[in-house]
C-alpha cells in the first residue's frame, strides 16, 4: 500500500519538470504575485482593525500616599501582597504611616513609574521599600510589552518617555529592531483577539458535551483551577542548574536600576531593596556560582551607586517551606503570621 | 539560525541574490560559507565541531583510496571519531548518571565529575551524514572525492544539516559537484513546501504545543488528560518535524538541490513497517542500510532477523535522546514490528482485508500514540503511573478541561486532515505544471499565508528535532 501511495506523488513533491522556460517564469511569478497579494491583502486589514486604547491613568496611588503620608511604602508585585498585611504591619509597626503596594504582575517598569509618578509628585520622602525577586530589577521588558503594556499605562499620564525607550528592542541589535518594525507595519496580532473565538468555540463544543451545565466563564475558572501552581510538577532541577545568570555590568544599563537610584537620589527618597527568599531557597536548592556573581555585583552597585539599603532574605530560615502556597508565594493563611515575623525579624528595614 | 526566524528570511534573500550571480565552483564556496555563517550564527564555537568532523572524513575516505589494505581500519577510525563525538556531547551524563547509580545501588561511593557539556544542534544529524560517507566510500558505492569544499559543502548544507533529512552522500554529492542553474519551476514548488511547512509549525504545532506542555506539566494528570496530552503531542510533533523537513527541502529547491522526502502521511499506516517507511524516512532508511542490514538484515533465521530488528529499532530510540524512556519507545517499536510481522505471517488474509483498511489505519494511530506518550513522559515513574491509569476516575474537572483541549486539537489539526483527504483522493497526484495548475498552487499559498497571520501562536517553540 504504502509503495501504491508512494507513486501517487504528491504536488508538493512532483519532480520539476522542465517545459519552456518563459512558461515556468510565468507560473513562478504568478505564485509569488498571489502570495504577495495575500500578504499585503492581511496587512491592510489588520491595519483596519482598532489598536487598544490606551489605559486610563490611576491616580489612587498618589491620593493614598497624600492622605497616609507614610513614613514607609512597600512596594512591589505579588510578593508583596501575599506577603504583607497592612493593617497587620501597621499595628506591628505601631504607626498608621505605612503603605503597602502589591501591583499584582508589575515589574521594574512599573515600580520605576510608582516612584515618579505618584511618590515624588506626593512631596512626601517615605522610605521606599522594593521586593524584588531573582533577577526582576534587570529584566525590564519581562511583563512590560503587548497586553501588559495596559498596568504600565496605568501607573503614568502618557507613554513615559524613559519607559519607552527602554522597552524598545536595543539598536545595537539590529535584527530585534527590524522584527520590531515588522510587526508596527504588519500588526497581525490585532487579529489574534478576533479570531480567539473561533479555536475557543471548537473546544467548548467538546467540553460542553461532557460538562453541559457549566457556563463558558465556569469552564474556564475550572480550567485555571486545574492549572494552579501547586498542581504542577516540580521544577525540573537539572534545568534549575544549568541556568546562567547574566553578568551584572551587562544588563544594568539598559534595566530601570540607574533611572530608580538616579530619581531616588534626586528627591531624596531612602531606598531599600528587599530580594525576596523563594520556595527553591527555602526547600535547601543551593544558587548557582553565576547566580551568586550576579547577587554580589547587584548588592555591591545598590549600597555604592545607587546609596540604598540591601537585604538579601536567601538564608532567613524563619521563612520556613511551610508558609508557601503557590511558587513563591505565601499562602493566604499565613499572611498576617508572616506580617508579624518579618517585621521581628527584619525590623531594621524600619529603623 | 532558524527557519521561522527574520533572521532566516533575510540571510535567505541576500544568499540567493548573491549565489545565483556566481559561477558554478564559487557557488559551492559561497555555499560552504553561507552554511557555517547560518549554523554558527548563535554559537559559533560549534563550528569546530562541525569542522573536525568534516576533515576527518574527507581524510578517512581519501586515506580509504590510498591505502585500501587498511580501508577497514580506516572507517573504524570514523567511526569511533563521530560516534565518540557524539557519545561525548550527547550521552556523557546520561552514562555517567547511570554509572553512578549503579555504584550506589553497590555501595560504592564516587563524586560526579562536573562537566558542563551543551549539546551542539544538530550533531546526530550531521555525524550520521558523514559516516554515511565514509560507509558508502568503504562499500565502494562511492569514489572519494578530492575537492574539499565539495566534501565540507555537503556535509554542511545549511538547508538540512540541523534536522535532517539525513542525506546521501550517493544523492546530494553530485548535485553539488553538477552546475547549477535557476529553475523557476523547482522555486516556485520550493516556495510552495516553505510555505506549508511554515503553516504547519506557526499555527498546528505551536498551537497544540501549548496543550501539551499544559498536560505534561500536571503532575498528577488524569486519564482522560494524558490522553488527550498524548494525542496533541502527536500532532504537535508530526507538524513540527515535518515543517522542518518541508522547510528544508524547499529551501533546497531554490539553491538547486532536490532532498529526500522525509515524511509520507505516516498516521494513515496500516502496520507499523508500514509507518515507518513513512515517518522520518531518511532516518529509518539510515538504520535499515547502516545497521539492520549490515547485522544480517532477514537474510537469517527468523529469531535472528528479530533479534536484527529489534536491536535496530533500540539503537533508533537511543539516537533520539539520552534517556531510557527514548530507549523504551525505540524497543516498543522494535517490539511491534516483530508483532505485526508474526501476525502476517499468521494470518495474512486479515491484512488484505481491503474493508478493514480504515480499522487498521485507526489501530496503529492508536498503537504510535502510545508510542508517542513514552517519547514524551521523559521521568519514568511518570510514565509508568501514567500507564496505569484507568478511565472513569477522573474529577469532572480534568474530563472537562481534557474536553476542551480536545476541542482544540481537533480545530488546529484540521489542515492536517484536509491534506490527508487530498492524499487519498489522489488530488497531489493530479497535479501538472499548467498555469491553472499554479493559480490553484498560488491560491492554496495566499489561503496558508493569510491563516498564519490569523491564527499563529504567540508563544513560538523551538523545532522539537532541535534538542536530538
Amino acid at each position: 500500500m504504502a509503495q501504491k501511495d508512494q507513486e501517487k506523488g504528491s504536488l508538493r513533491d512532483a519532480a520539476p519538470s522542465p517545459p519552456s522556460r518563459r512558461a515556468s517564469t510565468l507560473r513562478l511569478g504568478l505564485f509569488l504575485g498571489l502570495a504577495l497579494l495575500s500578504l499585503l491583502a492581511m496587512t491592510a486589514l489588520s491595519r483596519t482593525l482598532p489598536v487598544r486604547g490606551r489605559a486610563r491613568f490611576d491616580s489612587s496611588l498618589l491620593a493614598q500616599i497624600k492622605s497616609v503620608r507614610p513614613a514607609f511604602v512597600l512596594l512591589g508585585n505579588s510578593m508583596v501582597g501575599t506577603r504583607f498585611d497592612e493593617a497587620t504591619l501597621r499595628s506591628a509597626l505601631r504607626t498608621r504611616r505605612v503603605v503597602v503596594f502589591g501591583i499584582s504582575a508589575s515589574k521594574s517598569a512599573e515600580w520605576y513609574l510608582v516612584l515618579k509618578n505618584m511618590i515624588v509628585p506626593s512631596k512626601q520622602h517615605p522610605r521606599l521599600v522594593l521586593f524584588y525577586r531573582d533577577e526582576e530589577l534587570t529584566q525590564p521588558r519581562k511583563h512590560a510589552l503587548g497586553a501588559a503594556h495596559a498596568s504600565l499605562e496605568r501607573l503614568s499620564p502618557e507613554d513615559d518617555p524613559i519607559v519607552e525607550k527602554k522597552l524598545a528592542p536595543s539598536l545595537a541589535k539590529p535584527m530585534a529592531r527590524l522584527a520590531w518594525y515588522r510587526d508596527q507595519v504588519m500588526p497581525f496580532q490585532r487579529f489574534l483577539a478576533k479570531t480567539d473565538p473561533l479555536p475557543d468555540a471548537a473546544a467548548a463544543l467538546f467540553s460542553r458535551a461532557l460538562w453541559a451545565d457549566a457556563t463558558p466563564r465556569a469552564r474556564r475558572a475550572q480550567i485555571n483551577d486545574l492549572f494552579e501552581l501547586s498542581n504542577l510538577r516540580p521544577a525540573d532541577a537539572a534545568q534549575e542548574r544549568a541556568y546562567q545568570s547574566p553578568r551584572f555590568a551587562d544588563v544594568v544599563d539598559p534595566s530601570f536600576l540607574p533611572d530608580i537610584c538616579g530619581l531616588a537620589k534626586e528627591h531624596e527618597i531612602p531606598l531599600t531593596f528587599v530580594k525576596v527568599r523563594t520556595r527553591d531557597a527555602a526547600s535547601g536548592v543551593p544558587e548557582t556560582p553565576s547566580e551568586r556573581r550576579y547577587i554580589a555585583d547587584m548588592a555591591r552597585y545598590l549600597r555604592e551607586s545607587c546609596s540604598a539599603e540591601y537585604y538579601d532574605m536567601h538564608d532567613e530560615a524563619w521563612e520556613s517551606i511551610d508558609l508557601y502556597g503557590n511558587g513563591d508565594h505565601i499562602a493566604g493563611r499565613f499572611k498576617r503570621a508572616y506580617t508579624l515575623s518579618f517585621v521581628e525579624h527584619m525590623g531594621q528595614i524600619f529603623h | 539560525m532558524i527557519f521561522h526566524s527574520l533572521d532566516f528570511a533575510v540571510f535567505l534573500v541576500v544568499f540567493l541574490a548573491i549565489y545565483w550571480c556566481l559561477p558554478h565552483r564559487a557557488q559551492n564556496v559561497f555555499l560552504l560559507v553561507g552554511s557555517y555563517f547560518f549554523y554558527g550564527y548563535i554559537h559559533p564555537w560549534f563550528l569546530i565541531l562541525l569542522f573536525a568532523s568534516t576533515v576527518g572524513d574527507y581524510s578517512f575516505a581519501l586515506g580509504m583510496r590510498r591505502f585500501p589494505a587498511r580501508k577497514r581500519l580506516l572507517l573504524v577510525c570514523s567511526l569511533c571519531a563521530n560516534l565518540g563525538l557524539l557519545s561525548f556531547f550527547k550521552y556523557f551524563n546520561f552514562f555517567v548518571d547511570n554509572a553512578l547509580l549503579l555504584a550506589a545501588h553497590l555501595h560504592v561511593a564516587l563524586s560526579r565529575p562536573t562537566l558542563n557539556i551543551v549539546l551542539p544542534v544538530g550533531i546526530s544529524f550531521y555525524t550520521f551524514q558523514s559516516l554515511s560517507y565514509t560507509i558508502d566510500v568503504y562499500r565502494g558505492r562511492l569514489e572519494p572525492r578530492r575537492n574539499f569544499i565539495d566534501v565540507a559543502a555537503f556535509l554542511a548544507l545549511f538547508p538540512q544539516l540541523v534536522a535532517g533529512p539525513i542525506e546521501r552522500a550517493t544523492h546530494v554529492l553530485p548535485q553539488v559537484e553538477r552546475p547549477r542553474h535557476f529553475d523557476p519551476e523547482a522555486a516556485r514548488l520550493g516556495l510552495l513546501l516553505m510555505v506549508w511547512g511554515l503553516f504547519k509549525k506557526l499555527v498546528i504545532a505551536d498551537n497544540v504545543a501549548l496543550i501539551a506542555n499544559k498536560v505534561f506539566s500536571l503532575s498528577l494528570p488524569g486519564f482522560a488528560l494524558v490522553w488527550v496530552g498524548t494525542l496533541a503531542f502527536c500532532v504537535q510533533i508530526y507538524a513540527d518535524f515535518s515543517a522542518y523537513s518541508d522547510i528544508a527541502r524547499g529551501t533546497a529547491r531554490l539553491l538547486g538541490f532536490e532532498l529526500m522526502k522525509n515524511f509520507d502521511h505516516p498516521y494513515l499506516s496500516q502496520t507499523p513497517a508500514e509507518f515507518w517507511r513513512r515517518w522520518h524516512i531518511s532516518l529509518s532508511s539510515w538504520f535499515r542500510d547502516y545497521v539492520y542490514i549490515p547485522l544480517g538484515g532477514n537474510r537469517g533465521s527468523k529469531p535472528r532477523m528479530y533479534f536484527n530488528l529489534f536491536l535496530t529499532f533500540l539503537l533508533s530510540g537511543f539516537w533520539h535522546g539520552a534517556s531510557w524512556n527514548y530507549v523504551m519507545w525505540g524497543a516498543y517499536h522494535g517490539l511491534l514490528l516483530i508483532v505485526f510481522r508474526t501476525l502476517e505471517d499468521w494470518a495474512p488474509s486479515v491484512f488484505r482485508i481491503r474493508w478493514l483498511g480504515p480499522l487498521r489505519v485507526v489501530c496503529m494511530f492508536a498503537l504510535v500514540n502510545l508510542g508517542w506518550l513514552m517519547f514524551r513522559e521523559t521521568d519514568i515513574h511518570q510514565l509508568l503511573r501514567d500507564l496505569a491509569l484507568r478511565p472513569g476516575a477522573d474529577s469532572p474537572a480534568q474530563r472537562m478541561a481534557a474536553g476542551h483541549f480536545l476541542g482544540l486539537v481537533v480545530f488546529y489539526s484540521l489542515p492536517l486532515l484536509a491534506d490527508g483527504a487530498l492524499y487519498l483522493t489522489r488530488t497531489y497526484a493530479r497535479a501538472r505544471a499548467t498555469l491553472s495548475w499554479a493559480l490553484l498552487e498560488g491560491s492554496a499559498a495566499a489561503l496558508l499565508i493569510a491563516g498564519m497571520a490569523l491564527f499563529y501562536s504567540d508563544i513560538p517553540s523551538d523545532f522539537i528535532y532541535f534538542q536530538f
